[in-house]
C-alpha cells in the first residue's frame, strides 16, 4: 500500500493521542498482552486435548468454553493491536517482522479453519476414541507453533530500530 | 540488603547475561523477554480459563477435568515466568530494586499468587462435588473474580514498570 498513507495515519490525531505519554502507549502494550494471555492460554488447553494429553475432559463442551474465551481474546488483541500499530504505522508496514506477523497469524486462522470444517464438526465421534486422528493431533501441533512464533515476532517488533518519544515529554517521570 | 543486589548483578551470570559474546547472550534479553511472555501467558491464561468456569460459563465442561490440566500448564508456566523472570532481573537488580514501580508489581503480584493458591486449594477440595451437582459456593466466586481482575492487572502493572524502568535508562 501507499507508503503516504501509513505516514499520514502515524502523525494522526490517533497517534498524537496515542502517544500523549510512553505510557499511554505501555498501558495499551499491557492490554494487548492480557489479550494475548487469554487467547493463548485457552487456546493451549484446547491444544493439549486435541493431543489426547487430556483424555477426562470431554472435548465438546470443553472446546466449545475455551473457543468463548479465545473469540472475544483475539477481538481485543485486533482493538489493541490496531492502536499500537497506528504511531509507527509507516515503520511497521516496512517491516520484514511485523509483515512475518501477519503472515504467520494466517497460518494460524487457515489451521483453525481446517480444523473447524473437517473434525470440530465430528467432535462427538473421534473425541470418545482413546487417540485423536492424527489430522486433529497435527493442527494442535501446529496451532502451538505457529501462536508461539506469533508471540516471538510480536516481542521481535519491539526490537526494531525504534525512535523513542522524546524524553521532555513525561510528565510523569516524577512519580518514579 | 544492597550488597546482595550488588553481588547478584556483579556475579558471572548476571555479566554473562550481559555481554554480546556470543549472538545467544547478546540477544538475551529479547530472548528472556519472549519466554517471558510465553510463560505467563500460559499461566495467566489458564486461570482466567478456571475463573471463568467457575463463575458458569461452559458448565457442560466438568470443573475436576478442565482445572487439573489447567492448573497444571498454571504452576509449570509461572515456575518458567520465575525462572526467566529472575533471569532479567538479576543484571539490574540493584538498580531496579528499589524502583515504586518494581515494588508494585512484585506487591500485585503477591496479592494475585495468594488468591491462587486459595482458588487451587479451594476448587481441589470441592470440584468433586460441584460436579456431582452441588452449586459453586460464594466465596470460591469471589476468589475467582478477584483472580480475574487480579492476574490481567499484574500483566499492565508490569508493562509499565518495564516503561518506566526504559525511560529510567534513556
Amino acid at each position: 500500500m501507499h507508503a503516504e498513507f501509513w505516514l499520514e495515519l502515524a502523525r494522526g490525531d490517533l497517534a498524537t493521542w496515542i502517544q500523549l505519554t510512553p505510557y499511554v502507549y505501555a498501558a495499551f502494550e499491557g492490554i494487548h498482552l492480557v489479550g494475548v494471555a487469554f487467547f493463548f492460554g485457552s487456546i493451549f488447553l484446547l491444544d493439549l486435548r486435541l493431543l489426547g494429553l487430556t483424555p477426562q475432559l470431554l472435548a465438546g463442551p470443553a472446546g466449545r468454553l475455551l473457543l468463548r474465551i479465545a473469540g472475544p481474546a483475539f477481538g481485543l488483541l485486533a482493538v489493541s493491536g490496531v492502536l499500537l500499530f497506528v504511531p509507527s504505522a509507516d515503520r511497521y508496514a516496512a517491516s520484514p517482522i511485523f509483515l512475518l506477523k501477519l503472515g504467520a497469524m494466517v497460518v494460524g486462522g487457515l489451521n483453525a479453519l481446517a480444523f473447524h470444517l473437517v473434525a470440530w464438526r465430528h467432535v462427538g465421534v473421534w473425541s470418545l476414541r482413546p487417540r485423536s486422528p492424527w489430522a486433529v493431533r497435527a493442527a494442535a501441533i501446529g496451532s502451538v507453533v505457529v501462536w508461539v512464533a506469533v508471540i516471538a515476532l510480536g516481542r521481535g517488533m519491539g526490537y526494531e530500530s525504534r525512535q523513542p518519544p522524546p524524553a521532555d515529554v513525561d510528565p510523569f517521570a516524577a512519580l518514579d | 540488603m544492597h550488597a546482595v543486589l550488588e553481588a547478584i548483578q556483579g556475579s558471572p551470570l548476571a555479566q554473562l547475561l550481559t555481554s554480546d559474546r556470543w549472538t545467544i547472550t547478546a540477544h538475551s534479553k529479547q530472548i528472556l523477554e519472549t519466554l517471558h511472555f510465553i510463560a505467563f501467558a500460559l499461566q495467566i491464561g489458564a486461570i482466567m480459563v478456571v475463573s471463568l468456569r467457575l463463575l458458569g460459563f461452559g458448565r457442560g465442561a466438568a470443573v475436576a477435568a478442565l482445572c487439573r490440566p489447567a492448573f497444571r500448564t498454571a504452576w509449570v508456566g509461572f515456575a518458567a515466568v520465575l525462572v526467566t523472570g529472575a533471569l532479567q532481573f538479576a543484571p539490574i537488580a540493584a538498580e531496579v530494586f528499589y524502583r515504586p514501580s518494581f515494588r508494585a508489581k512484585i506487591a500485585v503480584l503477591t496479592i494475585a499468587l495468594a488468591t491462587l493458591l486459595w482458588l487451587h486449594a479451594d476448587v481441589r477440595r470441592h470440584a468433586g462435588a460441584w460436579d456431582a451437582g452441588e452449586s459453586i459456593s460464594g466465596s470460591t466466586k469471589v476468589l475467582a473474580v478477584l483472580s480475574l481482575a487480579l492476574w490481567p492487572t499484574v500483566i499492565v502493572v508490569a508493562r509499565l514498570m518495564y516503561a518506566f524502568v526504559q525511560m529510567a535508562n534513556r
